[in-house]
């Protein structure tokens, strides 16, 4: 289970996220919309534990700077970093070792869901952008957290990987993980959220559940509330 | 040409508004400033003028500096080139109706700038040039400005090459040929005059053979040179012709684009593209190799790391690759000037401060540097204090091969004996991890984003800082209190040592959180 209370972050004057609050149930998915600018990533790369802030985040219960929280996140950073030296099989191994895991076939399978088995002596440096979200996102998985974030996950990806990675996302699910899916593509998340929150300059402006029984879209919704802003 | 200059008057005029709405830049800035002044004021101790050391050495110091800036430089044009312009410039300017030769003169014009805030590092060796060879505050800004004069001229030749070459492998060969062949025909004569010259010592004979005539042909550092030593000298028709051939050369250039009607935007498209991307990954947090452009995967697989100890073992793998040796060419270079300086000085704790100068430059290009730019380090679920550790520990061996290959020839050159040969390879590695200290505390107060240029100029300043006090415990325990060099030298590594484990554990919480931004 992933918790936000109360998050407020600031650099200098500017409040990139305003007394944030929300959390995501085991077995959920969330997505998260917004225009540019509206602070999305701020408080993804909060939750990942990359920046300071003010309030609280649990993950499991846990404070998501705790090791052991950290042990059970999984993050997707919106553009893929990966090693210029390291191949591909070597990132999973990388990542299981870091974490103080077994390989127990994951890294394999991952590679061959997203198409990347083949590209498992590959380095990093030699991998298109396609490739590198891919990569990206068997790291996040590969060392079976609980609460999985993804910061525009479909950005680059061929429709072979989008389709996977949705099945990923019904996969994780099923296993109870909770899921955060931060994205400009509603349609493309539409089929499977369970919760949506829409922000706008830093601070949620709607929340609903998928079981909600309004009339409106959840895109007329999204556009409802944040045509006519400004793009920051 | 209306559109360009409105463009670089809101550049300039919006960076400088930037700087004033940003607290923590302008505090960053003032303190840089500060810190100039700092080092002038200090080491503005006048001496008495029979004290300095002979300007020859100081002109030679000077052609050797310019000459490498270009030949490091100007190489560049055999695989990139180089651009004057901006990824932005390409895309907005390149494609719009502007004649190549205006943008070509506002390329020019935005590189200048650029290239003179590269020689920023020179203020601060203020303290040492004052007290050995004399030169005023002005004297200084007169070598920056040769400094960044040749830096300029290397980025041209550069993108000439580049131009010339570009597609062809066999233009690749013959131009290179002629490159090394000119640089190799003034290192034999600059060679053959010291071998010629009359002297009591070597010294002698390479200052003579250095202020040869001749050496004022080599390209760029040549002219460039006879103009600052002119400046610094009052000699007129020196500056003359320095300014003059920097005239000429830039003149050569605009009529060989212009008239030859060189389609230069593909030409410095690739050095845009390169640059751009460095700066995209730094912004997007990726981290910056420096591969060779063809590696070698061999053997996969880490292998060996659990926790905190995988990072080091992907440093090993990630070397192995990337041909990183524990001695590097940049390493070797250090290792010779601090070599040279020292012989010419004749003063083994100058050659110590001289390579511990030296590291500052380089210390900062270690693997660790990159780990911080990327998200892994800090997801990992590890003690922060115990991923630095295992994140610096290939520095180790690399900082005490490096110094031991900078000091060992010290035993031969100065029959010190091996236990200062030791003191000085401690030294030196602690320093390094002295400096490292700084930057991860940099890192940890101002995390990953910030200005790249005043963040630089902090390092700088801090270093220089930090330093300072163990050289002058080496310096007053050797020449006032008359102790043997090895314990000066040891004392003075044991202090770097404290202050280095004092800055690691100010940062011990670097690793946890660093306000990671892509912003």
């Amino acid at each position: 289970m992933l918790q936000v209370n109360h998050v407020t972050k600031q650099y200098g004057k500017l409040i990139a996220n305003r007394d944030v609050s929300f959390q995501i149930g085991d077995g959920e998915i969330a997505v998260l919309l917004g225009p540019n600018g509206a602070g999305k990533s701020t408080i993804i790369k909060c939750i990942a534990g990359l920046l300071r802030f003010d309030g609280e985040i649990l993950i499991d219960s846990l404070g998501n700077k705790t090791l052991d929280a950290k042990r059970r996140l999984g993050y997707v950073p919106e553009m893929p970093a990966v090693y210029d030296m390291l191949t591909v099989g070597e990132h999973l191994e990388f990542m299981l070792r870091a974490y103080k895991m077994e390989d127990d076939g994951t890294a394999d399978r991952l590679l061959e869901r997203f198409e990347l088995l083949d590209k498992k002596d590959k380095l990093g440096k030699e991998l298109s952008k396609g490739m590198l979200q891919k990569l990206s996102i068997c790291c996040a998985l590969v060392h079976r957290p609980s609460v999985i974030i993804f910061d525009e996950p479909m950005v680059g990806l061929d429709p072979h990987a989008i389709k996977q990675l949705k099945q990923v996302f019904l996969e994780l699910r099923q296993n109870g993980a909770s899921v955060l899916i931060s994205t400009h593509m509603i349609d493309s998340v539409e089929a499977y959220w369970d919760k949506a929150y829409i922000m706008k300059d830093g601070a949620f402006v709607a929340e609903r559940s998928a079981t909600d029984t309004s009339e409106t879209s959840l895109e007329d919704l999204f556009f409802a509330l944040t045509e006519g802003g400004e793009d920051a | 040409m209306t559109a360009l200059l409105y463009l670089l008057a809101h550049k300039a005029k919006n960076r400088i508004k930037e700087i004033f709405h940003r607290p923590a830049e302008l505090i960053l800035l003032l303190v840089g400033v500060a810190l100039v002044v700092f080092v002038i004021f200090t080491g503005n101790i006048d001496a008495d003028a029979s004290s300095y050391r002979p300007r020859e050495e100081l002109n030679a110091i000077i052609f050797a500096l310019f000459t490498l800036v270009f030949v490091l430089t100007a190489k560049n044009g055999f695989v990139n080139g180089a651009s004057m312009f901006s990824m932005a410039d390409v895309s907005l300017l390149f494609t719009g109706p502007n004649k190549s030769k205006t943008l070509l003169s506002y390329g020019l014009f935005s590189q200048m700038g650029r290239s003179l805030m590269l020689g920023i590092f020179i203020l601060y060796q203020y303290s040492w040039v004052h007290s050995l060879y004399g030169v005023t505050v002005g004297g200084l800004f007169i070598i920056l400005v040769g400094y960044a004069m040749t830096v300029f001229l290397a980025q041209m030749v550069a993108m000439l090459i580049y131009s010339f070459t570009s597609g062809s492998d066999k233009k690749v060969r013959i131009i290179k040929g002629v490159f090394y062949g000119i640089v190799g025909a003034f290192v034999l004569y600059l060679v053959s005059q010291v071998l010629r010259a009359s002297g009591d010592n070597l010294l002698t004979r390479v200052l003579i053979a250095a202020a040869s005539p001749v050496l004022h042909f080599f390209p760029v550092a040549g002219f460039i040179r006879l103009g600052v030593v002119g400046a610094l000298d009052g000699n007129l028709k020196a500056i003359l012709i320095g300014l003059g051939c920097f005239v000429a050369c830039l003149i050569v250039y605009y009529l060989l684009v212009s008239l030859l009607n060189m389609d230069y935007y593909e030409d410095v498209l690739k050095a845009t593209e390169v640059s751009f991307s460095a700066i995209t990954a730094r912004k997007e947090g990726k981290a910056q190799e420096m591969a060779p452009r063809n590696v070698k995967v061999g053997k996969t697989g880490l292998g060996k790391g659990f926790g905190a100890s995988a990072i080091a073992q992907k440093h090993v793998v990630e070397n192995r690759r990337g041909k990183v040796l524990l001695l590097d060419l940049s390493s070797v270079i250090m290792a010779v000037i601090t070599i040279a300086f020292s012989f010419f000085i004749k003063d083994m704790i100058a050659g110590l401060t001289m390579s511990i100068y030296l590291l500052v430059m380089t210390i900062g290009t270690g693997r660790w540097s990159k780990e911080l730019v990327l998200p892994y380090v800090y997801l990992i679920p590890e003690p922060p204090f115990k991923k630095l550790l295992y994140m610096l520990k290939e520095q180790v061996p690399a900082l005490l091969v490096q110094s031991a290959v900078t000091f060992i020839p010290f035993y031969f050159i100065f029959r010190c004996g091996w236990p200062a040969v030791i003191g000085f390879v401690l030294a030196r590695s602690v320093a390094g991890f002295l400096f490292i200290g700084v930057d991860l505390l940099l890192h940890r107060w101002f995390g990953v984003g910030g200005n790249k240029a005043l963040l630089i100029m902090l390092y700088f300043g801090l270093c220089t800082l930090s330093a300072v006090p163990g050289i002058i415990l080496a310096v007053v325990l050797y020449q006032m209190m008359f102790l043997p060099l090895s314990l000066c030298v040891t004392a003075m590594a044991l202090f770097d040592l404290l202050l280095a484990l004092v800055l690691l554990f100010f940062s011990r919480n670097v690793l946890s959180v660093s306000e990671f931004n892509n912003k």
